[in-house]
């Protein structure tokens, strides 16, 4: 049988208690389905931190890039200075690791109350690209008479063909394996007249080999007006890193907050990492009132890359039914405790066994 | 040896180390893919030896790469690994790699002779054996196994039992609508899956000098289908004209030094081979397998036979099996034959020249809507050069499907895999049960005839259409 | 590899023609990077149903079969692929030798490798043995050296290529014994045409 080595890292907060949660929905899914996965546990974060100064060291990068797969908690610490652990954790590896690609999807489950009125939950299914690895991202500016009246502060942009058009063909390439192949590519052509206006050649030229894919166009502001008023028109989208950022965030709105929006920052051809949204959730940490269903729904993210397609749509099916059965979504509201968010996944993955797998 | 040789001996001769019994022979040429390799190269490291000569190997990934959404990366875990495994023997021992990334990526017999790496004499291998395909170009190229991969890296060489020479010579012109691969496919119908056992073939006559590299390439990529080790035409202007100019063909005075020697390659007047069988070209016809091997075939105007046919009770036992295999009746014409799917590609007809065959029989038609089509090029480059020539639409108008370049549907290792119980048409190079898929029904075919096939629904004779 | 003398054991008849290599071990099993575990996988899609249960009416998943040494099969054993995983899926399922009118070039190439023996006996004597092997328990000895097939009322003379039988019976194998001869090796390097292709130079596209 299969056998899948995962990185492991809990991190703070709420962190360990959610990834603790996906670890027995996929040891069900593992055992239904006929794989193996093997863990091995990073201590990552603030807690570190604030007792070694250390946040990402070579020992760990090694053991990341040697996984097939990272689960990933989350990070964060009120005694850690913002930016540290954002910057020299999460960007780092991003880019150590060249996971080149965010994928967010996007799916309201029947039976989910999102707060959207009058939306039927097929119109809310899409997946969202996002250019991972530049744009506003890069850290490059300057302040000139920094302190002064006359103070000027600029932030660079880096569009690159190389990074745009690789994010687009994942889009693309993506597209075309949903059954709707659409794909809204978002920007801001009028105004960023030379990064958007790059982003809109690429999309054109990569779109000509893609036949079979319907093609759209958005400025952001409208998508975002859109996601709220007619996010049925949305299957697959594609945008930059900073619009990615925040209209992703708007999507785990419209589909139920971040108890249950899960990620993915992808490299197709090395290591992914997979992720709850949500961060911490201070106040929440040791509660058992976290809501695990982000973790478990980026864990059959992680399912469906590393080769388990079956067991991904298992874990994926379970985790709709179950919040659909929630009386709310949000931390402290469901109406059962983490653990038995988690009970009740499992159970629903152990029945759904693979018949006859050959492998 | 003294005395009047074939083009066998003269190439075999060139490239002895040690003449025993086995030979011990000097490798040329030593192409590598993803499946037969992972082992070797960690046997080689296992003994602590490195690649002697990576700049006489070169590697591509063909076998289990997927034909779509490669951006999205390779799903499946055991081909990523092996995958990952050649990148990174390729890295460890700095041997060329035409990678996913690479434009030059392809079918590693697409790409060996389109880049200009395979030329006449040399002594080509690969852990493939379709590795005779090469032969087309008259080099003596053949299949080994893993083992064998591992000693030709720590080597460069290989121990090999001098082969018997077979001649297959074709008397007559290819009548008119008749393929490369009918001829190939009505050579092994006579001489029979175990016809060439122990032999290498050459295939002579005029008609040889009148197909175009591509063609030559069909034919001498399904030898092995007759038993053969590996199969040979003698180079000649095509054949110089083909290589020049390409990437790793050689250049300026080497060039003229390379011609010169290509010019002896030729079996001499008077040299004998140890069998012969000849082959009347004029009564050649279109050709469709309706069995599990690539003997059991009929012209398309003839019909599925009875297993009476055959007087040996095995082959007559056999002939059953294939027919229940293939849900067939004794009788049955073969124009009657539904397909569900259609696949253009692999290493014996996923050249450009296959394509443009395929396309010409395509053009303002659809296909029909029961059947599912797929076009695999050879090699990206293949399938540029077919976009540059508008191939792509005319496939993607009609309702093909139009792929990255890969083994594909030939042997099913990636996603490709037809569903059992499915009848599928195929440019490939073996029927065998599960081939394509557990299940699987193959029918080999020519381009023009899979194309044809895919438009009408079932088999047609492609002769009687009008391709205007 | 273990040296190969004489091999005793029960037989496991496979009274077809042309057993190609694609049964012998399917597609999805070539995707391992391994060199060991393909024996289970031994003739997969003839031995198990398409749910992936084991077959019952398969001979090699009869009980009774078990622990068999020499399979016994019909002409041109091994035709097709390449692949060196099939001699490594029948030796891996127990098999030490395969017994056949004529076997396919490059697997009985392939099979001497791990030490796979392939005998090929006349039509009639093989024929002889597919009966015998009808009984799970009737013997059957190979003994190289000698070049003999021994079963019953069956005795056979077999022909064996000198040089693989003397390697066979030491167990050599691979590389280490060709560098032996690496001054040969060089001095056929050395003369080498200048104009002989080579891979490093590397124009892309």
């Amino acid at each position: 049988m299969n056998s899948y080595s995962v990185a492991k890292v809990p991190g703070d907060g709420t962190g360990p208690e959610v990834v603790e949660e996906a670890v027995r929905v996929l040891a069900a899914a593992a055992a239904a389905h006929g794989f193996e996965i093997e863990y091995h546990e990073l201590d990552l974060g603030g807690e570190r931190y604030l007792r070694t100064e250390e946040t990402l060291t070579g020992a760990d990068l090694q053991t990341l890039s040697n996984a097939d797969a990272i689960l990933f908690g989350a990070v964060g610490h009120p005694d850690v200075p913002p930016g540290i652990l954002e910057q020299q954790i999460l960007l780092r590896m991003r880019r150590e690791l060249d996971q080149f690609i965010n994928l967010r999807p996007v799916k309201l489950h029947p039976g989910v109350r999102g707060p959207l009125r009058d939306v039927d939950p097929s119109d809310v299914d899409m997946v969202v690209v996002r250019e991972n690895s530049e744009g506003l991202y890069v850290n490059q500016g300057e302040f000139t008479a920094k302190g002064g009246p006359f103070e000027v502060a600029v932030q660079q942009s880096v569009n690159s063909r190389f990074a745009i058009e690789r994010c687009i063909r994942y889009a693309f390439d993506l597209a075309a394996s949903r059954p709707r192949r659409h794909l809204t590519m978002c920007g801001k052509t009028n105004v960023l007249t030379f990064a958007s206006e790059l982003w809109s050649r690429v999309f054109e030229e990569v779109g000509s080999e893609y036949p079979q894919v319907t093609t759209a166009y958005a400025h952001i502001d409208a998508a975002c007006y859109w996601m709220v008023d007619d996010p049925g028109r949305f299957d697959v989208v594609v945008t930059d890193n900073m619009f990615g950022d925040i209209i992703t965030d708007l999507g785990a709105a419209i589909q139920g907050g971040l108890g249950i929006a899960a990620g993915a920052n992808i490299n197709p051809n090395g290591v992914s990492m997979f992720e709850p949204i949500g961060g911490t959730a201070p106040g929440f940490e040791g509660t058992g009132l976290i809501n695990p269903l982000a973790a478990i729904g980026a864990s059959a993210m992680m399912l469906d890359v590393l080769g388990e397609p079956a067991a991904a749509s298992a874990v994926e099916k379970a985790v709709g039914e179950v919040a659909g059965s929630l009386p709310s979504l949000r931390a402290g509201e469901m109406g059962i405790s983490t653990t038995e968010v988690g009970d009740r996944v499992v159970s629903l993955v152990a029945e759904s066994k693979t018949a006859g797998a050959t492998r | 040896m003294s005395g009047p040789r074939t083009l066998f001996e003269k190439v075999w001769d060139s490239h002895v180390v040690i003449d025993s019994d086995p030979t011990l022979l000097y490798v040329d040429l030593h192409l590598v893919h993803e499946v037969t390799s992972p082992q070797a190269f960690a046997g080689l490291s296992a003994s602590g030896r490195k690649v002697r000569r990576p700049d006489l190997t070169v590697a591509t990934v063909d076998h289990g790469i997927p034909t779509t959404g490669r951006s999205l990366g390779i799903r499946d875990p055991l081909s990523k690994k092996q995958i990952d495994a050649l990148l990174q023997n390729c890295r460890d021992h700095g041997i060329t790699m035409f990678g996913l990334d690479d434009p030059r990526q392809g079918i590693v017999h697409v790409v060996g002779p389109e880049q200009g790496l395979t030329q006449p004499g040399l002594l080509v291998v690969c852990g493939d054996s379709h590795t005779s395909t090469h032969g087309a170009f008259g080099a003596l190229a053949f299949g080994i196994g893993t083992t064998e991969v591992e000693h030709v890296l720590a080597t460069q060489t290989l121990w090999q039992a001098r082969p018997q020479t077979m001649a297959v010579e074709v008397e007559g012109a290819l009548p008119w609508g008749v393929a490369a691969k009918d001829l190939i496919l009505g050579i092994i119908a006579q001489i029979g899956v175990a016809g060439g056992t122990r032999h290498v073939i050459e295939y002579r006559g005029q008609v040889m000098h009148d197909l175009s590299m591509e063609q030559r390439m069909t034919i001498c990529n399904m030898s092995i289908e007759g038993g053969a080790r590996a199969g040979m035409i003698a180079p000649d202007e095509t054949t110089i004209r083909y290589i020049e100019g390409r990437p790793f063909a050689p250049k300026g005075p080497r060039w003229d030094e390379a011609v010169a020697a290509w010019e002896g390659l030729v079996t001499d007047p008077g040299a004998t081979f140890d069998k012969v069988a000849v082959i009347d070209a004029a009564r050649l016809e279109p050709h469709v397998s309706w069995g599990v091997n690539p003997a059991q075939t009929v012209p398309v105007t003839g019909r599925v036979p009875s297993p009476d046919v055959y007087d040996d009770p095995r082959q007559r036992d056999a002939a059953v099996r294939a027919l229940e295999y293939m849900a067939l009746r004794p009788g049955t014409p073969i124009l009657d034959i539904a397909v569900d799917h259609v696949f253009l590609g692999s290493c014996t007809n996923g050249r450009l020249e296959d394509l443009r065959a395929a396309a010409k029989v395509v053009e303002g038609r659809k296909v029909d809507s029961r059947v599912s089509a797929v076009v695999v090029p050879g090699s990206m480059q293949v399938k540029a050069q077919a976009e540059a020539e508008g191939l792509d639409d005319v496939f993607q108008s009609a309702g093909f499907s139009w792929r990255d370049a890969g083994c594909s549907s030939c042997l099913a290792m990636n996603p490709d895999v037809i569903p059992s119980g499915e009848r599928c048409a195929s440019t490939s190079n073996r029927n065998y049960e599960g081939r394509q898929g557990r299940g699987a029904r193959t029918h080999l075919v020519s381009p023009a005839m899979a194309a044809a096939a895919a438009v009408a629904g079932h088999f047609v004779d492609v002769r009687e259409w009008e391709t205007g | 590899m273990k040296p190969v003398t004489t091999i005793r054991g029960t037989m496991v008849p496979l009274d077809r023609a042309d057993v190609d290599t694609d049964q012998i071990i399917p597609q999805q099993f070539l995707k391992r990077i391994e060199r060991d575990g393909y024996g289970e996988f031994l003739f997969y899609n003839w031995a198990h149903t398409d749910d992936g249960t084991p077959s019952s009416d398969f001979i090699i998943n009869d009980p009774a079969r078990r622990g068999a040494k020499v399979l016994v099969a019909g002409p041109n054993f091994g035709c097709g692929s390449s692949r060196e995983h099939a001699p490594w899926a029948l030796q891996q399922w127990g098999f030490d030798a395969v017994i056949t009118p004529s076997a396919a070039d490059i697997f009985r190439n392939n099979s001497s490798f791990s030490g796979l023996l392939i005998v090929e006996l006349p039509h009639d004597a093989v024929s002889r043995l597919m009966e015998l092997a009808a009984d799970p328990t009737a013997e059957v000895t190979i003994d190289l050296e000698s070049q003999t097939v021994t079963a019953s009322d069956l005795e056979e003379h077999f022909e064996f290529h000198a040089t693989a039988k003397q390697r066979l019976l030491q167990g050599l194998d691979g590389a280490g014994v060709t560098l032996t001869h690496a001054d040969a090796i060089a001095a056929h390097e050395a003369e080498r045409a200048s104009w002989l292709p080579t891979t490093l130079e590397a124009p892309t596209g």
